[in-house]
């Protein structure tokens, strides 16, 4: 694994050297990793304003797409109501509401983790309503017969047995979430990792440019990781089939 | 009898489509209601929206935005799917690959993909390459992946029994390995679609000089936000025609599929 | 004596584990099958029944020792050899029709040939009129007789069954068990079988090997000398075919009581 990171590492390096890409397009390692040390400070609190654009809008998706998912998943006539909207919303790429969205909020935190939370949005909700809706009938007649009803049903039977599937689809909110972030950043300027990167290209400091590819690109991995870890642990049913084969 | 019971359950099914288009239409109806009580210049109403579309479509819209918007697609996504399939397979069935590549290709599409577009715009200047290199950069990664782990994830039994019919090296790949995975390749597929024309539009916004992307932002940067909001209006149509061309192919070819899926309770 | 048509000469198999856990499997295994000839192999369970099928079948090398098919040692999966696995649901393929299935097998005929050769290979199976139907259509036990039907249209010299019947309901199994015997009968192949079912094995074979526990050996080498053709209703009555059943699964028992202690990882 490491020797896979080393090899690419080393291809970057080498490229850079060799000018096979211009240096005017391609920092070396060295000089990114200079940037990033000289940066430090720049680049995290520029890390630290996309994250807490990220966290908010993922937040107020969570909220969101939990709650109508399961609601809409546990009726099959919303279900029916929401199926072509959402089949038309699913694919629509949210960034073109950035325009729009720039105009009607302005820029600021709240236009971002507004646009962030929109775009969050339909994978949770999509997952919920699919999860609920494919819980195992012979799982509710059972908790039904144990007396369970509404509220709690849902909370102790339905909920656990759809958290799999909602799981899933927080997972692509997460990176999706940041990707929608970084491209408001981009086109509105607005701070941030986006901003950065967009900044130092046009200032042509390619060394500083990559510095904060590398670092989003960090934080999307971390980011990625820490949930992956946090569900295996949370959720260890998720993974009884294929544990088992 | 039988017969009965299959036309109620066709009814139901005719039913339940309908209402989605109520749904749909409940929707459209709020949207034109809100804005016409709020009269807000930044918010108009449905239908003027969509009388700048129809005003769209007649005019150099098509030639100039839609057409250098689609080619632009089809050749990022086409790339993306071509690449992310054969490397998939590729890592998935070799071990020592995978092993290989994990970390790196956990890191790259960790990455935000937007990111990749000051690069670009670096290495390619301004215009249709960028966002074509952009596109495929950033939709190749469902597509890679989900071939890659179908394929590891593949039963020894299949690989077994077809060794055993005598098929090796690319008829292995072609007869068996491929068809197993392929239901796995759609679905990473139509994930690519939809980031694709993500993509597209924030390409285009920063650098393209023609696109969609670019007509939405400039309108609104002209203040003819009416034209802004159509344009969101083409995408979302764009967006949906993708989707169900795919679903249709996707039922199509998958045929076989159907009854493993459904296996379980018939 | 005739020559043996496959051949264990003191063969080994010892499993690498991932995490580099070696674990053997088998440690000195030999026996011949002669031509037409019916063996099977019990054993208790996690002996390497099937671990040795699969080197029997060319799938994977011995450690040690050598595999001879037709005098000629064995080192991939060959021409003649023919493997049914337990699992139909996973070897049968998903995607193509019974016809197409079989006619996997039948890779090497001209097309013309094929036709016929599949037509007649799914009528000895009496699953004619069955050929465009897909996997998931038909019942476990007919997913079955179509895997048997792609085995054997290549006109193998060796069958080899894997728990073949393993999966089916107890009435389904008896009727397989009778495909199979009455198939033998009438073709010329040789047949390798690997199962638990001590009652099955006796009822199929001209000898039974029994296998140890882990590493595994032959611990027995016992002659059905039971009248042919035999059927599910007398054969199974005869007291000779009762005694032999006793002995063999007391042998097993045996077999599995000696080890009991190691073999719980397996």
């Amino acid at each position: 694994m490491v020797g896979g990171v080393a090899i690419a590492v080393g291809v970057w390096e080498v490229a850079s050297i060799t000018n096979v890409i211009s240096s005017t397009a391609l920092a070396s390692v060295n000089a990114t990793v200079a940037a990033i040390g000289a940066h430090a400070g720049a680049l995290s609190s520029a890390a630290g304003q996309t994250l807490e654009a990220w966290a908010v809008g993922l937040m107020v998706a969570t909220v969101a797409g939990v709650l109508l998912g399961t609601l809409v998943g546990r009726s099959r006539v919303a279900d029916a109501l929401t199926e072509t909207l959402v089949r038309m919303m699913r694919p629509l790429p949210s960034l073109a509401l950035i325009p729009i969205a720039i105009l009607i909020a302005g820029l600021g935190l709240k236009m971002t983790a507004g646009l962030v939370a929109f775009t969050s949005f339909w994978p949770i909700f999509i997952n919920t309503r699919y999860g609920v809706d494919q819980v195992e009938s012979l799982l509710i007649e059972t908790a039904t017969t144990l007396g369970m009803r509404r509220v709690t049903l849902v909370r102790k039977v339905v909920l656990p047995a759809a958290a799999p599937l909602i799981a899933s689809g927080f997972q692509v909110a997460v990176s999706l979430a940041l990707s929608v972030t970084v491209a408001v950043e981009l086109v509105g300027g607005t701070g941030g990792i986006g901003s950065y990167v967009l900044a130092a290209q046009q200032a042509n400091a390619v060394a500083n440019m990559y510095a904060g590819i590398v670092v989003g690109g960090i934080v999307g991995w971390m980011l990625n990781t820490v949930f992956a870890v946090l569900f295996r642990q949370l959720l260890p049913w998720a993974h009884r089939r294929e544990g088992s084969q | 009898m039988i017969a009965g019971s299959r036309r109620a359950a066709r009814l139901r099914r005719v039913g339940f489509w309908a209402l989605g288009w109520v749904g749909l239409g409940v929707a459209l109806l709020a949207w034109q209601v809100a804005a016409a009580v709020d009269h807000s210049p930044l918010i108009p109403t449905f239908t003027s929206t969509l009388a700048a579309l129809w005003h769209m479509l007649a005019s150099s819209f098509v030639p100039s935005e839609l057409v250098p918007s689609m080619i632009r697609l089809v050749i990022g996504f086409v790339v993306s799917a071509v690449i992310g399939v054969v490397v998939g397979l590729f890592t998935g069935y070799y071990r020592v690959v995978r092993d290989w590549t994990t970390a790196v290709f956990d890191f790259s599409r960790s990455l935000p993909t937007p990111l990749l577009i000051p690069v670009a715009l670096v290495l390619f200047g301004l215009g249709g390459t960028m966002v074509v290199v952009v596109i495929a950069s950033a939709a190749i990664w469902p597509v890679l992946i989900n071939t890659s782990n179908a394929t590891a994830a593949l039963d020894p039994t299949l690989v077994d029994t077809a060794r055993c019919l005598g098929l090796r090296g690319p008829f292995l790949l072609a007869k068996v390995i491929l068809p197993a995975v392929s239901p796995k390749i759609f679905a990473g597929l139509r994930v690519a679609i939809s980031v694709s024309l993500a993509v597209l539009v924030v390409a285009e916004i920063l650098g393209g000089s023609s696109g969609i992307g670019y007509f939405i932002s400039s309108a609104q940067q002209s203040f003819q936000i009416t034209d802004s909001y159509a344009g969101v209006l083409v995408l979302c149509l764009l967006g949906w025609i993708a989707d169900s061309v795919f679903l249709f192919v996707e039922r199509r070819l998958l045929v076989w599929q159907r009854g493993i899926v459904g296996g379980g309770h018939g | 004596m005739v020559e043996p048509i496959l051949e264990f000469r003191h063969v080994g198999v010892t499993l690498t584990g991932r995490d580099g856990s070696v674990n053997e499997v088998s440690s000195d295994v030999s026996f011949s099958l002669a031509p037409r000839e019916f063996v099977s192999i019990v054993g208790p369970s996690g002996a390497g029944k099937t671990t040795l099928l699969r080197t029997a079948a060319g799938l994977r090398r011995p450690t040690v020792g050598e595999v001879l098919f037709k005098g000629e040692p064995l080192s991939d999966v060959q021409n003649g050899i023919s493997v049914v696995f337990q699992e139909y649901n996973k070897s049968l393929f998903p995607w193509l029709s019974i016809f197409k299935n079989v006619a996997m097998g039948a890779r090497r005929l001209s097309s013309a040939e094929r036709a016929a050769h599949v037509r007649a290979a799914l009528d000895a199976v009496a699953l004619s009129g069955f050929e465009s139907r897909y996997p998931w259509e038909l019942s476990g036990g007919m997913q079955q007789r179509a895997a048997l039907a792609r085995a054997l249209v290549s006109d193998p010299q060796v069958l080899m069954l894997d728990e073949p019947f393993a999966s089916v309901d107890a009435l389904t199994r008896g009727l397989l068990e009778d495909v199979v015997g009455d198939l033998w009968e009438r073709s010329s192949f040789a047949s390798l079988l690997v199962t638990h079912d001590v009652g099955e094995a006796v009822y199929l074979s001209d000898r039974v090997l029994v296998l140890s526990a882990r590493p595994s050996r032959i611990l027995a080498d016992v002659s059905i000398d039971l009248p042919r053709p035999r059927s599910q209703g007398s054969t199974r009555q005869l007291k000779r075919f009762v005694e032999l059943e006793a002995q063999v699964l007391d042998l097993v028992h045996r077999a599995g009581r000696t080890v009991a202690g190691e073999s719980a990882d397996a």
